[in-house]
């Protein structure tokens, strides 16, 4: 099942003809093709295309390779010898119950906490010992919000942009894919879980950031506010962009090229299947 | 950084109004409850003396004299009451603690001291609570006047001896009242013995300045409860956010210690403003600055800055160091009071122990009321200079370590 697919499920469905229609539901329109594409603009040659989608590497190959990563808390071993590759457009999930470490392996990946060994390699580059390149190679969105509760969404998001690039990626760019033009003067604090994600992602993609790590996207999100923001991180891919998530809702996984379950502070690969019960006795 | 310390100051400013009023009642109401209590204190004041009950025989006109000189023309009128009344009176208000102490004076005293006998001693009668200064000074005033009364004795009878013996017998009688008068001059005029300076509180400063100091630390101290607002919602997900952003625990801390720093500066000015005005009109009464409206305090605003500075390091560090809000609050308060007591902001200092007042002196806001007290004055050493930006480093370092473990933490 596409996301398309789960869209239309939420929205009554909407498709004409099976290949093309439309559909609003973040507050900005969205095209989707065959397959589950999302558009915001149809390219002369016929083909959907993201614009501004932040990474601006649309189509460039952008290849990560993680290897041998340790972490241990004192004598407890949290993360050993983690190691995985992933291709440029690709999305992956990370799985595990609660404490087994996804958490603490995005944070090292976004370079919030130092890994104790390993390696992290993106287009060649090991960041891990490049920590300046992280902040401009990729995003990250903690589980929490990070935004300023008494600031509005202008006033979060300029902390980051300066002020011609956000009206730039308001009108035309990621920000509008992810409809914040809606919400830009509501404070924080009034505003809903699914709005604070989307403003969270907006706010982590304004280096244009090849890899994306989100620490459970979808958590506490009704099931619209998870399809808006399934949307916008298909389309990210879809320009390129690799896309590595802590999660354990399906509507994520759905999204995913390859799935972890981290357990014992080991990788496994898992095939997910569709059945959400699997992963239940996987974990 | 400056974006982030620019976010920072907008979410103060989204906070100050609400603030200002917060400051401005806490203000009216602590300046209404010190002035209430400094005008009370100073009735008290005004109409406290020690009573003292007279028992005994007091029938002497000497006695009745020098009972009446104390009362009428001696400066310790003010502070003396002398009571002549019975036995059974004095006991009964003794024991109810309406008498600061009992003198009984036993029969035939002045005869006893005229023939030189010396036989009946005056007692002083004091509960042992009250085994303080003036039980002290009282006793320090009975050798004194022991003293004088025997050496005067001496000196009367030595010269009486001599005139005896020089054949100048009728010369006796004047000679004796004039060594009398003398004797007696001299015990009145025992003042120009010495001079007393008093040098007041803390370093020399008169009781109101020294309170004008601590209350102002008191507010800086509280400040933090004031501004607390600022700290409400701070989660561990944006100090990681910030992070991978590039900005490092370090930038994170001085974007968001500026921002709280100047909500604390602006609420001080707030308060400034009463106090100015209440100085230029000549309405808070403090000596040193009497006279000279509300200039000694603008030249005196200044040296707040580095105590503010210090102090908004210290509540940082506090709401950094707690775990949530209201552990934060909880802290802030509990630390104002304990260190604006041992700091003497509640009580003079001069009246703890000496390892308390050293204790009280050696923490940040010791160093700060120190510093306060000092620029009042006109007169900073250096080692207080060290003492405020000593501490204002400490608590930078400590809340740039506990930044730094909480994001390794989150």
């Amino acid at each position: 099942m596409g996301i398309i697919n789960g869209l239309e499920a939420w929205h009554g469905g909407s498709r004409a003809d099976g290949k093309v229609g439309v559909v609003n539901v973040m507050g900005f329109t969205a095209r989707q093709e065959q397959g589950g594409c999302c558009s915001g603009r149809r390219e002369g040659n016929g083909n959907l295309r993201y614009s501004g989608l932040g990474h601006g590497n649309g189509g460039m190959s952008m290849d990560v390779e993680i290897r041998g990563i340790k972490k241990a808390y004192f004598r407890k071993k949290v993360l050993t010898d983690i190691s995985f590759s992933m291709e440029a457009g690709s999305c992956a999930a990370i799985l595990g119950s609660n404490g087994s470490g996804k958490s603490t392996l995005l944070s090292i990946l976004a370079g919030v906490r130092k890994a104790d060994g390993g390696s992290f390699f993106y287009r060649g580059t090991d960041l891990f010992r490049c920590p300046g390149q992280i902040p401009k190679a990729l995003g990250y969105v903690p589980q929490g919000d990070p935004l300023m509760e008494e600031l509005n969404a202008w006033d979060n998001l300029r902390m980051w942009y300066d002020r011609e690039t956000l009206k730039r990626e308001l009108s035309e760019g990621a920000l509008k894919l992810l409809g914040i033009d809606d919400f830009l003067k509501t404070p924080v604090r009034r505003m809903s879980g699914g709005m604070k994600k989307r403003l969270s992602i907006g706010c982590a993609v304004v280096s244009h950031p090849g890899i994306l790590l989100l620490d459970e996207p979808s958590a506490a999100l009704d099931p619209v506010c998870k399809e808006n923001i399934c949307m916008y991180l298909d389309a990210y891919r879809k320009e390129g962009g690799i896309v590595l998530m802590a999660t354990h809702d399906a509507q994520d996984l759905e999204l995913c090229d390859a799935c972890y379950i981290l357990r014992n502070g080991t990788l496994h690969s898992w095939e997910y299947g569709g059945d959400f019960h699997k992963l239940a006795e996987a974990l | 950084m400056a974006a982030y310390f620019l976010a920072q100051l907008k979410r103060a400013a989204r906070i100050f109004p609400g603030q200002i009023l917060v400051d401005l009642a806490v203000c009216v109401c602590v300046g209404a409850l010190a002035f209430a209590l400094i005008a009370q204190g100073a009735d008290a004041a005004a109409g406290t003396r020690y009573r003292i009950g007279m028992v005994g025989d007091l029938e002497d006109s000497y006695l009745g004299f020098g009972i009446a000189a104390v009362q009428e023309m001696d400066d310790s009128r003010f502070m003396i009451e002398l009571v002549p009344m019975s036995e059974q009176e004095a006991e009964t208000a003794f024991l109810r603690g309406e008498l600061y102490a009992v003198v009984r004076v036993p029969e035939d005293l002045l005869e006893s001291i005229v023939y030189g006998e010396n036989d009946r001693p005056i007692t002083y009668t004091a509960t042992q609570g009250q085994k303080g200064l003036g039980t002290m000074v009282m006793g320090e005033i009975t050798n004194i006047a022991s003293t004088l009364v025997t050496c005067s004795q001496s000196a009367i009878y030595a010269m009486q001896r001599t005139l005896a013996d020089q054949g100048r017998g009728e010369e006796i009688g004047r000679e004796t009242d004039k060594l009398n008068l003398a004797l007696i001059n001299l015990v009145l005029s025992r003042g120009a013995f010495g001079e007393v300076e008093v040098l007041g509180y803390g370093d020399g400063l008169s009781l109101e300045l020294y309170y004008f100091c601590g209350m102002i630390l008191l507010f800086l101290l509280f400040s933090g409860l004031l501004n607390s607002a600022l700290f409400v919602h701070g989660n561990g997900a944006f100090s990681c956010f910030l992070k991978a952003r590039g900005v490092g625990a370090v930038w994170q801390i001085f974007g968001e210690y500026l921002a709280y720093l100047l909500l604390v500066i602006t609420g001080l000015l707030v308060l400034c403003l009463p106090l100015g005005f209440g100085l230029a009109r000549e309405l808070l009464g403090i000596p040193e600055w009497e006279g000279m409206g509300a200039a000694p305090f603008l030249s005196f605003l200044p040296i707040l800055i580095p105590v503010t500075v210090m102090l908004a390091a210290l509540q940082f560090f506090l709401f950094e160091a707690a775990d949530g809000i209201v552990n934060g609050i909880l802290l802030q308060l509990l630390s104002g009071i304990g260190m604006g007591y041992l700091s003497g902001c509640f009580y003079p200092s001069a009246f703890f122990p000496e390892k308390m007042r050293a204790f009280g002196e050696m923490l940040p806001s010791g160093a700060a009321v120190r510093f306060m007290q000092a620029g009042a004055l006109g007169r900073i050493p250096a080692e207080l200079w060290a003492a405020v930006f000593g501490w204002t480093a400490v608590f930078f370092i400590l809340t740039i370590l506990v930044r730094q473990s909480r994001i390794g933490r989150s």
